[in-house]
C-alpha cells in the first residue's frame, strides 16, 4: 500500500489502497494492458466435507458439479477444488450470510462437514486485462489458452513457487483471474508479479478502479 | 560505407536508409540498420574478430549461422555473443576476446610457437606435481581459461525471466518444411507454435535458390500461419527436449518452458567446415556463410575467392559470389569428371575437378590457396585469393531429436548420420531428414504437420509418422557431404579439427596413441566438442577421424551423447526472474520499523532481536515481554475421529484429554523418530487446535494428512490455519497483568491455570488464548486473525507499557527455553533422535494402543538408548564453547556434540544441550571435555530445567 494515494476502510474492517492513480487511468491500463488489484477483503470460506456441495446447494440453491469448476449463486463464488472440499468467495459484507447460510445447511447433512473461515489466512489478488493470462504463464505452469482455461475455471497450481488458487473470473469483457494464497505470501506474491509484468506495462489498480469494474 | 557493401539484394534484411553507429576495438565503424556486428564488420573490411581459445590465433566469421566460436565477441559487459546473430545497435561498444594486450598483438600467441610442448593432455600430465605448486598453476590457469569477461559490480540478473507456452504441435525450424509442417498443422484446427532461431522465417530460402520464389512461398505460409492464429517465435533457439515433449527455448533473456502434444523438428542441416592445414585463417569461410553475406546483407566478404566443394551447393555459392561482383578465381570439385555450370565462366575461372583444398596461406587474412588433387596423384595450384569459400559437407541438426530419444546410424553414402527410429509423438521433416530438395522439404513438412496434428488429437502416429526412411531418397544435388575425413596434408600449418578448443587432428591421433580409442573417452580427454559449438562444427569430423585412425566403420565408432542445451546459454536465461519466496507475518512492517534485526528461519523472516537480546531475555524474566509467534504452524482438526488419529500419530494419549484443556505433543515418524513438536488443545469434542514448530509445519500437515487420507482419519477434516492467525507470547511475571486491561475473561490463576484453553475478546477482537510457557514463565499465547494482528500487538504493547514491556525477538527466546533446557525439534534432535533419548522418554505412553514409533520405541526403552540429550553448565562464562562442537574422551576421540549453547544472562553463565554417552548423561555433574579449536573446555551435566526447575513461575 505504500504507492498508494488513499487508504479506504471498507467491509469487516479492512482497509484498502483506494487508487494508485486515478481510477480512469487505472480503468484504461485495464483495458489496454493489464493491472494487478488487492482484493484481500473477500471473504473466504472453506466446506470440507463429502456433503459439502449439498451443503452449497442446500445453502445458496447452486453448486459446481465438476472440480476445477465454480459458479455464482446468492453473490457467493463457490469453487470446487476436490470431490469434499469446496471454496467460497464472498464480497466482505456477504460473508456472515453466506457462513451462516453453510452452518445452517451444514446441520441437515449426514456426513461430517466442517466450515472454516479463512478469511485472514489468504490473501486474493485480480489479475485483468487483455494481458493477464500472458503474464499469468510467465508465473505459472498453467496453460491459460482460451480454449483450455476459460471463464467458469478453478485451478490449485503452483504461482512463482507457491501455492495458489486461481479463478477464472471475466469481468467488463476483460479476462480476469483471481489468485488466492497464503496470507504471508501476499507482498512476495505482488512484488513478483509487478515484476514479471513490467514489458506487460502492469499497473496496480486500487479499490474503487476494483469496484467499477465489478 | 566501405567497397565491401554491394548493390541492394532483392531480400536483404539491412535497411539502407538507416546508418548505425557502432565501435569495435576501439574503433568507429558504421552499419545498416538489420546488419549483425560480423556483417556489418565485413563491410568495413574488418576480418579478424577475435582470438583462438588455446593458440590465439586470430579467428574471422566461419560459418555466420551462430554454431562455430569464430564469431564470438565481447559487447559492453556480455561476453560470448555471436557476432553473426546479434544486430549491431547505436552506441553499442564490441570487443574482441580472449586477446591480450590488443587484437593485433597477443602476447598468448607465443604458445603457438611452443605448441610441440603443448600436446593433447598437456594439462593433465603436466599440473599435478609438485603438489605444493597447485596454488600458483591455479591461479595462472584460472587466468587463462575462460572466454571473455563479466564485470560483477554492474552485471544484474533482474532481466530474466521465463515464460511457459502450450501447443498441440510444436514446430522446430521455419525453413520450408517447418512452414509447411506449421501450415499443415494449423489447417488441421491444432493450435500450433512455430521456433526458429533466425531473425526471418524461411531458413535457407532467404539466402539460396530463386530467392523471389522463394519470398512468395515464404510470405504465403506466413500469411496462412496468421490466419490460423499460429504462435511464431522467431530469434529463438530450442535448448532442450525432456520427457513427454517439454522443449525450452530461449529467446534473449527469456527462458521458455513448452508444453506440446506433438512435436515437428524441422532444424534443417548446417555446413561443417573441412580440415585443411590452416582452416581456420580468417577469410576461410563456409558456403551458406558466403551466401547469408551478400544476400541478406548486401555484403561481398572478399575480392577474388576460390571456391571448394564436394556438390552442386559450391557452385551455387560461386554464382553468388559471381554476381555479387567478386572475382572467383577458381573451384576445386572434389568429384571427377566435367561437371560444370553454366553460370560459371570458366574462361575466368579456373575449375579443378578431382580436386580439394590442401592448404590456405596467410596469418590475420588468407592470401592464397593451395588446391590439391584429391587422390594425391597429380601437381598443386597455389591460387591467390582473400576469400576461400568451403561447402563441403552437411551435418543434419539431429540433436533435439537425439534428446528425444531418436536413433541415427552413419550412412556412407551421403557422409552423415541418418535416423533409424523416433519416439512417438516427433515428426521429422525436411533437411534433417536426408537431403533433398524444396519440394520434398515442402511435401514432407506437409505430411509431418498433419500427423503432428493428429498425434494431439490422440490419433495414431501410423497415419503420417514422418521419419527417416519415409523421406525420398534424394538425389545427389544440394548438400551431399564430402567423401573425405580430410584434405591431403601439405604441411604448411596447424589443421583444426576443433576450433572452440584448438583440437587438430595431430592431438586426435596423438589421443587415439595413447588409448583413448573410443569416441566418448576420445572427447573427454580432448575437450573436442567441449566448446561453445558443442561439437556441431567438430562431432562428425572427430568421429571420422577416429574411425579412420582406429581402423573402424563411423556407423560403428558411434557419436558422443547428446545433453542440453544444445546451444550455448547463459546462466541467467536458466535462472530467470528470482523468485524466493518468503513468508512474512502480520506485523513485519513494525518488526522492521522497530529497527528488529531480521533473520532468516525457515520459510519465514523473523525478528531476531531489536537491538538488544540481553535486555530483552532480562524483561520477560522480570516484568514482561512479546514475541511474535505467527510462523508457528497451526491447524485446525476437526470431527469425531480426531482424538483416535492423535493417538496413533503422536507418542503421547489424547483421549483423556478435556475441553478447554492443552497438552505438549511429540510426533514421531514409524521408526521412532522425533519428526515434530507442539501443543494441542481441545476446544471442544471435536474441535482441536494444533500447534508445530515454525520450520516443520508444512512437514507435519502433510504427514498428517498423508496418514488421514490413508485411512486413519475417518471423518477428520485438517485445515491449515497457520497464516489465518497471527501468534503472540506475552510472558512475564507481569504478563497477566497487561492482558488483564484487554479481556473481560478472567485471566485469574483459578479460572485460567497453566496448560488450558480459552477463547476470549481481547481489545475486542475474538482470541484462542493459550496458557502455555516455552519460556519458562508466566505466559499466554495469544492467537488471533492476523487481519487485526497489527492492530492488537500495538494495543499489547500500548498496555504493557507501564509494566516495562518489551518485544523480544528469536534470540532472547533461544536463551529463555534454553534456560529451561526446553528442546527444539531440528537444533536438539537429528534424523537419529528418538524421544527416550532425547530425555521426553515422559512423553511416550508405551501403554495406548498402537501409534507410530511403538514398535521402534519399545525397544529401545527396553535396550535403553545409547545416546542422550542432557544440559550441561559451565559455571562461568565460556564464549568459546558453540553449537556444533564436539564433545571427546581422553584420548580425544568423538563421544558427543553440543547441539544449544548460550550464555545465560539470568544465570551468568554458559550452559546449554548436548549429546553424550547414556551413561555419561545419567550422572549429574559429571564432567566432560569439549574440543574447542586444539583445546579442551570443561562442562558438568545436568539434569532438568536451569532456570526455576520446580516450573513455580510458569504455573503462578
Amino acid at each position: 500500500m505504500d504507492s498508494c494515494t488513499q487508504v479506504i476502510d471498507v467491509a469487516g474492517g479492512w482497509r484498502l489502497p483506494e487508487a494508485f492513480q486515478s481510477p480512469d487511468v487505472e480503468l484504461q491500463a485495464a483495458k489496454k494492458a493489464v493491472v494487478l488489484g488487492d482484493d484481500t477483503s473477500r471473504g473466504k470460506i472453506l466446506v470440507q466435507g463429502e456433503d459439502c456441495a449439498r451443503a452449497a446447494r442446500q445453502a445458496f440453491g447452486a453448486a459446481p458439479d465438476a472440480v476445477g469448476t465454480w459458479v455464482e449463486a446468492e453473490g457467493v463464488e463457490l469453487s470446487r477444488l476436490r470431490p469434499d472440499l469446496l471454496y467460497c468467495g464472498t464480497p466482505p459484507e456477504r460473508l456472515s450470510f453466506a457462513s451462516e447460510a453453510l452452518r445452517s445447511a451444514a446441520q441437515g447433512m449426514t456426513e461430517p462437514l466442517t466450515i472454516t473461515d479463512v478469511t485472514h489466512g489468504r490473501f486474493e489478488l485480480r489479475l485483468l486485462g487483455p494481458a493477464a493470462g500472458n503474464l499469468l504463464s510467465r508465473v505459472c505452469g498453467l496453460d491459460f489458452h482460451e480454449t483450455r482455461f476459460a471463464q467458469g475455471h478453478v485451478a490449485q497450481t503452483s504461482v512463482a513457487k507457491t501455492h495458489q488458487l486461481i479463478i477464472r473470473a471475466d469481468v467488463a469483457n476483460l479476462p480476469a483471474y483471481r489468485l488466492i494464497g497464503g496470507r504471508a505470501l501476499g507482498a512476495y506474491v505482488w512484488d513478483t508479479l509487478m515484476e514479471a509484468g513490467r514489458d506487460l506495462q502492469l499497473s496496480p489498480i486500487g479499490w474503487l478502479g476494483l469496484q467499477r469494474l465489478t | 560505407m566501405s567497397g565491401r557493401r554491394i548493390e541492394p539484394q532483392p531480400g536483404e534484411t539491412i535497411d539502407r536508409g538507416c546508418t548505425v553507429r557502432f565501435r569495435f576495438d576501439g574503433r568507429q565503424l558504421e552499419g545498416y540498420a538489420g546488419d549483425t556486428i560480423a556483417s556489418a564488420l565485413t563491410a568495413a573490411g574488418v576480418q579478424v574478430l577475435s582470438r583462438s581459445f588455446k593458440y590465439h590465433r586470430p579467428r574471422g566469421l566461419l560459418c555466420g549461422a551462430g554454431h562455430c566460436p569464430n564469431c564470438l565477441v565481447q559487447v559492453g559487459d556480455e561476453p560470448n555473443v555471436r557476432a553473426c546473430r546479434r544486430p549491431i545497435e547505436e552506441g553499442m561498444e564490441v570487443a574482441p576476446q580472449n586477446v591480450w594486450p590488443s587484437l593485433q598483438y597477443d602476447a598468448m600467441a607465443l604458445t603457438e610457437l611452443v605448441s610441440r610442448f603443448l600436446p593433447v593432455g598437456f594439462y593433465y600430465k603436466t599440473f599435478i606435481r609438485p603438489a605444493a605448486m597447485w596454488p600458483l598453476y591455479e591461479h595462472v590457469l584460472r587466468n587463462a581459461a575462460g572466454l571473455g569477461a563479466i564485470d560483477e559490480t554492474t552485471t544484474v540478473g533482474g532481466d530474466f525471466d521465463k515464460e511457459y507456452l502450450h501447443a498441440d504441435v510444436a514446430v522446430i525450424g521455419g525453413g520450408p518444411a517447418g512452414l509447411s509442417a506449421a501450415v499443415a498443422a494449423v489447417e488441421q484446427g491444432a493450435r500450433v507454435l512455430l521456433l526458429d532461431e533466425n531473425k526471418t522465417l524461411g531458413g535457407h530460402l532467404r539466402f539460396s535458390g530463386d530467392g523471389d520464389d522463394g519470398r512468395t512461398r515464404v510470405g504465403a505460409w506466413r500469411e496462412s500461419l496468421g490466419k490460423g492464429g499460429a504462435t511464431v517465435l522467431t530469434q529463438t533457439a530450442v535448448i532442450g527436449h525432456y520427457q513427454n515433449h517439454w522443449l525450452s527455448a530461449v529467446r534473449g533473456n527469456r527462458l521458455y518452458k513448452i508444453r506440446a502434444a506433438g512435436v515437428v523438428v524441422a532444424t534443417g542441416a548446417f555446413e561443417i567446415p573441412m580440415v585443411f592445414d590452416g582452416n581456420d585463417r580468417p577469410g576461410v569461410l563456409l558456403g551458406t556463410a558466403v551466401q547469408r553475406l551478400i544476400r541478406l546483407h548486401g555484403v561481398a566478404p572478399g575480392r577474388r575467392a576460390v571456391v571448394v566443394t564436394a556438390s552442386d551447393a559450391g557452385w551455387d555459392v560461386a554464382t553468388d559470389l559471381v554476381q555479387a561482383g567478386v572475382e572467383v578465381a577458381a573451384i576445386a570439385d572434389e568429384r571427377p569428371g566435367q561437371h560444370a555450370d553454366q553460370r560459371i565462366d570458366t574462361t575466368e575461372t579456373q575449375v579443378l575437378h578431382g580436386h580439394t583444398i590442401g592448404a590456405a596461406h596467410g596469418r590475420s587474412a588468407v592470401r592464397a590457396a593451395v588446391l590439391v588433387p584429391v587422390d594425391g596423384d597429380g601437381p598443386w595450384h597455389t591460387v591467390d585469393c582473400d576469400l576461400i569459400a568451403v561447402s563441403t559437407g552437411w551435418n543434419p541438426s539431429l540433436e533435439l531429436a537425439y534428446l528425444a530419444g531418436a536413433r541415427s546410424r552413419y550412412d556412407e553414402d551421403l557422409g552423415e548420420m541418418r535416423l533409424q527410429a523416433v519416439p512417438d509423438g516427433l515428426f521429422l521433416a525436411g533437411r534433417v531428414a536426408g537431403p533433398g530438395g524444396l519440394e520434398d522439404d515442402v511435401r514432407q513438412g506437409d505430411d509431418a504437420g498433419h500427423a503432428a496434428a493428429e498425434w494431439a488429437r490422440g490419433g495414431s502416429k501410423e497415419t503420417g509418422t514422418t521419419a527417416a526412411g519415409q523421406r525420398t531418397p534424394a538425389a545427389p544435388t544440394g548438400g551431399r557431404s564430402s567423401a573425405l575425413v580430410a584434405a591431403p596434408p601439405t604441411g604448411h600449418d596447424k589443421r583444426f579439427v576443433c576450433y572452440c578448443e584448438d583440437v587438430t587432428d595431430v592431438d586426435i591421433n596423438t589421443a587415439l596413441l595413447e588409448g583413448y580409442d573410443r569416441i566418448e573417452l576420445l572427447k573427454r580427454y580432448s575437450t573436442l566438442g567441449m566448446g561453445p559449438c558443442q561439437g556441431r562444427m567438430c562431432g562428425l569430423q572427430g568421429i571420422r577421424h577416429c574411425a579412420r585412425d582406429t581402423d573402424t566403420s563411423v556407423a560403428d565408432t558411434g557419436r558422443t551423447t547428446a545433453r542440453p542445451p544444445v546451444t550455448p546459454v547463459s546462466l541467467g536465461a536458466l535462472a530467470g526472474q528470482r523468485m524466493e519466496p518468503v513468508y512474512l507475518s502480520a506485523l513485519h512492517d513494525w518488526h522492521v520499523q522497530q529497527g528488529a534485526s531480521m533473520m532468516i528461519a525457515g520459510p519465514w523472516l523473523r525478528p531476531e532481536h531489536y537491538g538488544d537480546p540481553v535486555a530483552e531475555v532480562g524483561a520477560v524474566r522480570q516484568t514482561v515481554g512479546l514475541i511474535d509467534v505467527s510462523p508457528l504452524g497451526k491447524l485446525q482438526l476437526t470431527g469425531p475421529g480426531v482424538a483416535t488419529m492423535l493417538e496413533r500419530l503422536y507418542v503421547n494419549q489424547w483421549q483423556d484429554l478435556r475441553r478447554g484443556r492443552v497438552r505438549y505433543g511429540m510426533m514421531c515418524n514409524d521408526e521412532g523418530i522425533v519428526l515434530d513438536d507442539g501443543v494441542c488443545a481441545r476446544l471442544s469434542e471435536e474441535e482441536w487446535y494444533v500447534s508445530t514448530t515454525s520450520t516443520g509445519a508444512a512437514g507435519a500437515l502433510e504427514w498428517m494428512e498423508w496418514w488421514r487420507q490413508s485411512g486413519w482419519g475417518e471423518g477428520v477434516h485438517i485445515t491449515d490455519m497457520t497464516e489465518t492467525f497471527a501468534a503472540f507470547n506475552l510472558a512475564g511475571p507481569r504478563s497477566r497483568e497487561v492482558l488483564q486491561q484487554l479481556t473481560e475473561r478472567d485471566l485469574s490463576k483459578a479460572k485460567f491455570p497453566y496448560m488450558r484453553a480459552r477463547r476470549a475478546e481481547v481489545a475486542g477482537v475474538p482470541c484462542l488464548l493459550l496458557r502455555i510457557g516455552f519460556t519458562g514463565e508466566l505466559s499466554y499465547e495469544i492467537h488471533c486473525p492476523a487481519g487485526f494482528g497489527r492492530y492488537l500487538w500495538e494495543t499489547l504493547v500500548e498496555a504493557g507499557g507501564s509494566f516495562g514491556l518489551r518485544p523480544f525477538g528469536v534470540e532472547a527466546q533461544r536463551v529463555l527455553r534454553l534456560e529451561k533446557a526446553h528442546l527444539i525439534v531440528g537444533q536438539d534432535t537429528d534424523a537419529l533422535s528418538d524421544p527416550i533419548a532425547a530425555d521426553a522418554a515422559w512423553a511416550v505412553r508405551l501403554d495406548k494402543g498402537d501409534f507410530l514409533g511403538k514398535r521402534a520405541l519399545t525397544r529401545v526403552s527396553s535396550e535403553g538408548p545409547r545416546q542422550r540429550l542432557v544440559g550441561f553448565r559451565t559455571g562461568r562464562r565460556v564464549d568459546a564453547l558453540r553449537e556444533g562442537l564436539q564433545i571427546v574422551d581422553a584420548e580425544r576421540r568423538i563421544i558427543g556434540w553440543i547441539s544449544s549453547c548460550r550464555h545465560s544472562p539470568t544465570l551468568d553463565e554458559t550452559l546449554g544441550l548436548c549429546w553424550l554417552p547414556a551413561d555419561m548423561a545419567a550422572r549429574e555433574q559429571s564432567t566432560f571435555t569439549v574440543f574447542v579449536a586444539g583445546r579442551l573446555e570443561a562442562a558438568q551435566v545436568h539434569h532438568g530445567p536451569f532456570y526455576d526447575p520446580e516450573g513455580a513461575r510458569l504455573r503462578s
